[in-house]
């Protein structure tokens, strides 16, 4: 932990009374080790078993104590970005400071989720199409400077401060030592299998709960589609993008892939609208082939593809799928 | 002192910017700033966007080229700042040497006072260095008890669409001048941070947190952004310094994410201009971002930025 060292000028409000304090490098000094959130952000009596003291290689060990934020908290937490872990469904995070040779420091953070679905679906909203992949947990990415890897009901999110290969590889020992000590499953969704119908690019997978994570992951249908369940998204190397929306039951898919085609066909940016038995096609905003199809209890959409053959063999691969997988 | 050289050039001059306001009222017109009105902005930059890589030496030009901060600080006026602490993630936050450079101009145009409020915890200000650049710059780092809500003052919206109240840091009202200081970044909820969803660091957490949880609900997307715009017609910075020298463009508001690196401090009074600029230095189409679109409806400024007079330039060293 960086701190002060000058004497602070700083004027704290607090209550119906402004006190004016003046050098007080001592009293910043404790804030800095218990903490001034209150309930939130609480050092815990005991250090989480999931949090490792020390890990190697490298010589990074634990720096400080650990902060947990739990449930509406997290807001306390992340200023501004806790809303889409509450959409995946957030529980805990654990926040713990480490230091490596060479004043080099990593922040780790655990997020405990409420299931192995919602770890791998904000791990999946959180890494790019770039980057290393880690054999770590259910799956890891290294991007410059950072690194998440997801495992059972957790997503584990590490920090470094550069991208200097000694805090690269301090990544990579932190995570094995957390991996070694936190358990569950490392399954994919069903919906999610459901997109391997060859071609695809297996880090552009995104796995998605809600309108604020299609807004992020598929930005040209947010708006259009709501109300789901679950959904998946993936690019293919042909060129074109698939995204899978289930619901809880076929009669309101029916209603909301009805509405769907309502937007697009209405859209004045949109044109060249077709619809068909369970299906339709159409040139959205960006001059972009959209075909989408119906099927039981979930919607299939195709954008970017090459001729509208290509997109009918997508679909009909991805129906085999959906209808084989997804319940 | 490093040397160096400077390379001038005006992406554009329109010239279609009439004399600029000076200064800025801060709320519903209390606080008029009674800057030094000798200035003449005919032909001052609008936009000010200074590329390098020293970013308190671009900070400081970008204000000059405004007409420096005699502009819009006069003597013995009481300054608030409001740069972004979100937290230590590398393009997170604002820039320490950009509010060190504030702060310095401030005190240079005679400001009597040079405050720094916010009610993010002492941790936030320590981890991004920032409460140590506030306080060695001879600013005041003014901390806000954010879970008493007795210290934020309600305000009402009148020409909110979603927001008719806001609730204000009583603290903020005993200033004359108010600069905006954030870094432009990737934000989960409506895709971009600038000047205009940084006002959300003066209102209430309890209030902000309603913008937040209301968004998406109800099959509606905009409801953050409308939020955002509706608070920024009872507030009115005099001055918005944006760091956009390096930021996330994924994972925002908090990171880690992927950096983008323009090596740029951006300085003006139209926030709906300089977000849309801002917007653009990632690729992003300033009219697909509600909240930018629903500040022009509003009226407070000018969404294609073009118009203005925007000159750029680069320090090398």
């Amino acid at each position: 932990m960086i701190g002060f060292c000058v004497p602070l000028l700083i004027r704290v409000c607090r209550g119906p009374i402004v006190v004016f304090l003046a050098a007080l490098p001592l009293l910043l000094v404790q804030c800095a080790s218990d903490g001034d959130e209150g309930a939130s952000g609480a050092t815990p009596e005991a250090r989480p078993a999931v949090v490792p003291e020390d890990a190697d290689p490298g010589g990074w060990h634990v720096e400080g104590e650990p902060r947990v934020f739990e449930g509406d908290d997290l807001f306390d937490y992340i200023n501004g970005g806790a809303e889409i872990y509450h959409e995946y469904g957030f529980r805990k995070v654990t926040i713990q400071e480490y230091m490596g040779k060479a004043d080099r420091g990593i922040t780790l953070e655990i997020f405990e989720m409420t299931d192995e679905r919602s770890a791998f679906g904000i791990y999946t909203l959180k890494t790019g199409a770039d980057g290393e992949s880690v054999a770590v947990g259910g799956g890891g990415l290294i991007e410059s400077y950072y690194m998440n890897f997801w495992k059972g009901s957790r997503l584990v999110t590490l920090t470094g401060f550069d991208d200097h290969p000694e805090t690269v590889e301090g990544l990579k020992s932190i995570a094995m030592a957390v991996e070694e000590v936190i358990g569950g499953v490392k399954n994919r969704p069903p919906l999610v299998e459901a997109l391997r119908i060859g071609g695809m690019i297996e880090q552009s997978v995104k796995y998605i709960f809600g309108p604020l994570g299609l807004f992020n992951a598929c930005p040209q249908v947010s708006g259009k589609i709501f109300g789901f369940t679950e959904a998946a998204a993936a690019d293919f190397k042909a060129g074109y993008k698939v995204v899978l929306f289930r619901y809880a039951e076929a009669a309101d898919c029916a209603a909301r892939f009805k509405s769907l085609q309502d937007r697009f066909a209405s859209h004045p940016g949109c044109s060249r609208f077709h619809t068909g038995d369970r299906s339709f096609s159409v040139l959205d905003q960006e001059g972009r082939p959209v075909h989408g199809r119906l099927l039981a209890n979930c919607i299939l959409l195709v954008a970017g593809a090459a001729t509208g053959e290509a997109a009918d063999q997508a679909l009909d691969a991805l129906e085999r799928r959906v209808a084989e997988l997804v319940k | 002192m490093k040397k160096v050289s400077r390379r001038t050039f005006v992406k554009r001059s329109a010239g279609l910017g009439a004399a600029s306001v000076l200064g800025g009222a801060m709320l519903g017109g209390a606080g008029c700033v009674h800057a030094d009105n000798r200035i003449r902005t005919e032909n001052l930059a609008e936009i000010a966007v200074v590329k390098g890589d020293d970013c308190y030496e671009s900070t400081r030009r970008a204000v000059e080229m405004l007409g420096g901060m005699g502009r819009f600080v006069s003597r013995n006026d009481s300054v608030c700042i409001l740069p972004n602490s979100q937290n230590k993630h590398p393009g997170t936050y604002t820039k320490p040497g950009i509010v060190r450079a504030v702060i310095d101009m401030c005190r240079s145009a005679g400001a009597k006072e040079v405050a720094c409020l916010s009610w993010l915890p002492e941790k936030s200000w320590e981890a991004t260095g920032l409460g140590e650049a506030v306080t060695e710059a001879g600013g005041t780092l003014t901390l806000v008890d954010r879970k008493d809500e007795s210290l934020f003052r309600p305000v009402t919206v009148p020409g909110g669409k979603i927001l008719k109240e806001a609730r204000i840091m009583e603290a903020f009202f005993r200033h004359d001048v108010f600069i905006d200081m954030p870094i432009s970044k990737d934000h989960v909820g409506n895709r971009f941070t600038g000047t205009l969803k940084n006002l959300m660091g003066l209102n209430s957490p309890k209030t902000n947190r309603a913008f937040h949880t209301g968004n998406f609900k109800n099959d509606d997307i905009g409801h953050l952004d409308q939020c955002i715009a509706d608070l920024n017609t009872v507030v009115t910075p005099s001055l918005c310094v944006v760091d956009s020298t390096e930021f996330i463009i994924t994972n925002g508001p908090f990171g880690p994410g992927e950096l983008k690196k323009p090596r740029k401090v951006v300085a003006g009074i139209d926030r709906v201009a300089i977000d849309a600029y801002c917007a653009t230095l990632w690729g992003l189409d300033p009219g697909g971002i509600i909240m930018i679109d629903q500040a022009r409806k509003h009226g407070l400024g000018e969404i294609d930025f073009t118009k203005l007079r925007v000159e750029e330039e680069e320090i090398t060293a």
